[in-house]
């Protein structure tokens, strides 16, 4: 994974777990690989790492159970919720670079729709 | 908590040349830094003083709060930007005289660490590739047990992408209490590797700071906050 400049690492990171979680990269109720693993398969620090884990497991992505590992919460609510907030700061982000370009809100809909007709 | 190593107004003179002007930082423990700055800036000088190689003109080092006695020096482990092995040994042989040479090594780590870097056992170190032979001499640095490793300018003459997944693999010490200080320029590709960094120039710490901390408060890379602070461009 390519980090950008601009962002914590660990941040990118949850997103980028996150998003495994929400398009079914990461199952709910799936263990969890350990951080030092994880840390391996990023290619970064493991404070890092740490980190983002301890932070998915504040936000109730992450649970664990000690002395089993980590795992993907099976909480149904929780997880919809996760996928509204996602598609939520793209449609935020993508309605701002519309705008940037000079689309009004309306104008940017009407060509949504007409895709969506496609 | 406590620091694991404490620089306090340390300087150096050549003759007229004052290499170090005065450097105060402090390193905790289980953090990996990197010790960033130009070819000159006093980095490698730093790092001989703080290996307890070079008597500095002036200035107080503590490790685990206390003076480095020859006694505690062993707690220390440096490796220099040049392999100080003998060329006419073998690899096998060369773990084996570390072995002999410090206390605190574990050969049996060695032959770890050269397995996971892939350095042939049976091969003289003379003939050894210079990208082979830093493997192996950071191999034979990360075998000791110590509370502090300093590398200077660790992995050198390896490919930048290559250095960074082996430094990421080796410096990965379970019981996250080793504080590790390298010397380098190349900070691109090691980035996600540091925990903080130290900026050197002309002789003082600059800046120290958490590699995230620069990315979220400037929105830079550590190499373009590098950049920003040494050539005075790119000013946010």
């Amino acid at each position: 994974m390519r980090f950008s400049a601009s962002a914590p690492i660990y941040l990118q990171v949850m997103d980028h777990i996150k998003r495994a979680i929400v398009s079914g990269g990461l199952r709910p109720g799936e263990r969890v690989e350990s951080v030092r693993a994880l840390a391996a398969r990023y290619g970064i620090n493991l404070n890092t790492m740490q980190r983002a884990c301890a932070e998915l497991e504040r936000e109730g992505l992450i649970e664990t159970r000690r002395g089993v590992g980590s795992f993907v919460t099976e909480d149904a609510a929780r997880l919809a919720a996760l996928r509204e907030r996602l598609a939520a700061e793209l449609t935020e982000e993508f309605l701002a670079r519309m705008a940037a370009l000079g689309f009004t809100r309306a104008e940017t809909a009407a060509r949504l729709e007409k895709e969506g007709e496609q | 908590m406590s620091e694991r190593l404490e620089v306090r107004g340390v300087y150096q003179d050549f003759g007229e040349n004052r290499v170090l002007a005065g450097c105060d930082f402090t390193l905790s423990p289980g953090r990996i830094v990197g010790l960033l700055g130009h070819n000159g800036a006093g980095k490698s000088t730093l790092l001989k003083i703080l290996s307890g190689g070079l008597r500095p003109t002036g200035g107080t080092i503590l490790l685990d709060g206390q003076r480095i006695t020859r006694k505690r020096r062993p707690q220390v482990a440096y490796m220099a930007d040049h392999i100080l092995l003998p060329g006419e040994l073998k690899v096998k042989r060369g773990v084996s005289y570390y072995a002999d040479l410090f206390p605190n090594f574990d050969p049996a780590r060695a032959d770890a660490l050269c397995e996971e870097l892939s350095v042939p056992g049976e091969q003289r170190i003379s003939l050894l590739p210079k990208g082979m032979a830093e493997r192996l001499d950071l191999a034979l640095l990360l075998s000791r047990d110590a509370r502090l490793y300093l590398l200077d300018e660790p992995l050198g003459g390896v490919d930048p992408v290559e250095r960074a997944r082996l430094l990421r693999m080796v410096l990965d010490f379970p019981d996250g209490e080793r504080t590790i200080l390298m010397a380098t320029h190349l900070v691109h590709d090691i980035e996600p590797v540091l925990d903080d960094v130290l900026f050197l120039r002309e002789g003082k710490i600059c800046l120290q700071a958490s590699a995230e901390e620069i990315r979220a408060q400037y929105g830079q890379s550590v190499e373009e906050h590098y950049m920003a602070v040494f050539e005075g461009g790119g000013g946010v």
